[in-house]
């Protein structure tokens, strides 16, 4: 799922005019299960702009990310002179689309594609490059988890099970060696993984997905 | 072939050492730097912005060295470009006469004086061998396109064999060298330990016989450069005895080179290692001192 | 000051009908509710409730001995981050929670005064 987590009060309060009409709006999906722009976080902001002084209302859809859902808010939006959008950055932007000329703040920063690794834990996955190969490195994703998306086996800084880059990070190469070692399956990490072709990753240019088949 | 390769092939004992460029224009800081070491080093490896920290050029520093009139290894990390800029730039130092390239991953951004610039890591150091080996052997960009021109190129990589997971760097330094790469530096040896250990495995899969090892080592100037090195360099294994012998020592500059000289000893006696490469960081002027205590001095002359 | 409270009928309300007896309270106006166990207040609850008062007292049995077993320490978890919401959006309310058992009263003045000071 995508994770986001929501942005500074003092960043969300700088958006808001004072005498503004304030429709919070959460949305039910990814980020009510990460936690941080579901109908429960909707609400606590709106009440902690009341607490502020605003007037506001909030509001949670389904999803944000698609235009269907956001009509659903049709009323509410109306009502509001601004938005402020629980949602991730697409949701923002699908409401963004839906409602031209209206004033919508994004609550949250959007993170990264991830899971819940423990009670208030999330950790990334997958960059979403376009051509997965998991498979080949035990399930565990070099390209998003090594810091240096590296290929062919880990860098000289791994130590103790840990990455350079942050002593809190497990090196993905280390996960990738233990558990091939453990199934006996080191030589899959034999052959050397030619380059990659990131053409198919944002690399490329903005993406699109197109279903001949289910166009209408 | 480069200076350093024939001699490598001749079988003598190879001596290279490390110049970090300044961070600046001035490129005196480099003569001066390759004036000390005239003499003493079969050749001098151009750091690529080590450690993310932003430096003269890699590039242009060893055309700098070679006008020194000393045979650069120019570094080559995978962190600031990509296979377009790599391959540019590789057949830009071909043209200027660079003969020896090391490829390396490089330190992630983190941990320089940018770190909040994006990296590339578009390739890792395998892809770069490869890449930089069929363009000198088959003439090939790494699309398949041909190139023209001749290439000289004496390839090599890093190794670090105190790195974690351990048993995985034998592996990692065979698809190394099947990519390409004829020469190894390693990371500088303090523990000899887990060094001889590690040999003992190339020796066993054959690798000493495939490319020339040469070991690296660094003379420490005092106890704090040995503690950072124990605790905050990624990738380096410092031995508490060591430590213990610097904090106990008169002259910590006289102990650092003497524990130098110990461990060039150890490796010459380690079969499969063919050379050192001293990294006198910002010590440059230490390292002919090094060499003559190591008994590598005078230089064999190239044929 | 006005000051609403909290406290959970095996302990935490006990404790708070015995501290407002004592009369005197440094407040405006405090006003004593129960509910079966604190675990129950949600961050948004305290919200609301601040809404309409000043400040939010949560009186609940010990962290090892919650009747409920988790709930008093979810309170405390959920005080801590409403509190620091507060914080960061520069609103002089608060929340205290007070860990007693159903005679200790003590516990309840210590604690709202170090977080409402003398009142008023
Ligand atoms: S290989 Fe690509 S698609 Fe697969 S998990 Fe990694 S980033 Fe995602
Ligand atoms: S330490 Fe491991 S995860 Fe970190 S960059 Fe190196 S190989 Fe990748």
């Amino acid at each position: 799922m995508i994770i986001a987590e929501r942005k500074p009060i003092k960043e969300i309060l700088s958006f808001l005019v004072p005498g503004e009409k304030i429709l919070v709006l959460g949305c039910g999906t990814c980020v009510t299960v990460c936690m941080s722009g579901g109908e429960k976080e909707a609400r606590e902001l709106s009440s902690l702009l009341r607490l502020k002084g605003w007037e506001t209302k909030d509001f949670t859809l389904e999803r944000q990310c698609e235009p269907e859902f956001n009509l659903r808010a049709k009323e509410e939006i109306a009502r509001a002179d601004a938005i402020i959008s629980l949602a991730c950055g697409v949701g923002v932007q699908a409401l963004g689309e839906c409602y031209p000329g209206k004033k919508i703040s994004p609550g949250l920063n959007t993170t990264f594609m991830g899971m819940p690794k423990e009670q208030g834990l999330w950790e990334e996955r997958c960059w979403g490059c376009g051509n997965c190969i998991v498979h080949l490195f035990a399930y565990i994703c070099p390209v998003t988890r090594c810091a240096k998306s590296l290929m062919n086996g880990p860098c000289g800084g791994s130590k103790n099970g840990k990455c350079e880059v942050k002593p809190d990070r497990d090196c993905a190469w280390q996960l990738i060696y233990d558990r091939l070692k453990k199934e006996n399956q080191l030589e899959a990490l034999y052959a050397i993984q030619p380059p990659r072709d990131w053409s198919t990753s944002r690399y490329g240019g903005q993406r699109k997905m197109i279903r001949e088949d289910v166009r209408l | 072939m480069s200076a350093l390769e024939e001699i490598l092939r001749r079988g003598e004992f190879a001596v290279t050492a490390e110049v970090g460029p300044p961070k600046g224009t001035n490129r005196e800081i480099i003569e001066k730097k390759c004036a000390g070491l005239q003499g003493f080093v079969d050749a001098v490896n151009i750091t690529d912005n080590q450690t993310a920290i932003v430096r003269l050029s890699s590039f242009a520093s060893c055309l700098i060295v070679k006008d020194e009139g000393i045979e650069p290894v120019m570094q080559m990390v995978c962190r600031d470009r990509n296979r377009i800029a790599l391959q540019s730039d590789f057949l830009g130092a071909c043209a200027w006469g660079v003969e020896n390239f090391l490829c390396l991953t490089g330190d992630h951004q983190s941990m320089g004086n940018h770190p909040q610039s994006k990296n590339v890591f578009d390739i890792d150091s395998v892809q770069l061998l490869q890449i930089l080996k069929n363009m000198r052997d088959e003439k090939i960009f790494q699309n398949g396109e041909p190139l023209k021109g001749e290439i000289k190129a004496f390839l090599g990589a890093g190794e670090n064999p105190f790195a974690d997971p351990l048993e995985f760097r034998v592996i990692r330094l065979a698809k190394k060298i099947s990519a390409g790469a004829q020469f190894i530096q390693t990371q500088a040896v303090f523990d000899l330990e887990i060094f001889s250990r590690f040999m003992e495995e190339v020796r066993k899969t054959g690798l000493d016989k495939k490319a020339f090892i040469l070991a690296g080592v660094i003379p420490v100037k005092s106890l704090a450069a040995l503690s950072y090195m124990q605790n905050e360099v990624p990738g380096l294994v410092v031995p508490d005895s060591l430590v213990e012998r610097m904090r106990e020592a008169k002259d910590p500059k006289e102990e650092g080179v003497k524990i130098c000289l110990e461990t060039i000893e150890q490796l010459k006696k380690i079969e499969g290692v063919r050379g050192v490469h001293i990294m006198a960081i910002s010590w440059e002027s230490i390292v002919p001192d090094i060499v003559r205590g190591a008994n590598l001095y005078p230089r064999p002359r190239r044929s | 000051m006005r000051v609403v409270a909290l406290g959970c009928d095996k302990s935490g309300y006990p404790a708070l009908l015995r501290w407002g007896e004592k009369g005197s309270l440094p407040f405006d106006e405090v006003k004593i509710f129960s509910l079966p166990c604190l675990g129950l207040v949600t961050e948004e609850a305290m919200f609301r409730i601040l809404e309409n008062s000043d400040a939010l007292l949560l009186a609940g049995c010990p962290l090892d001995s919650c009747h409920n077993q988790k709930g008093s320490q979810g309170a405390y978890l959920k005080v801590q981050r409403v509190n620091s919401l507060l914080q960061e959006a520069d609103i002089p309310k608060k929340v205290a929670v007070a860990f007693v058992t159903s005679g200790k009263v003590g516990e309840i003045e210590k604690v709202s005064e170090e977080l409402f000071g003398r009142g008023k």
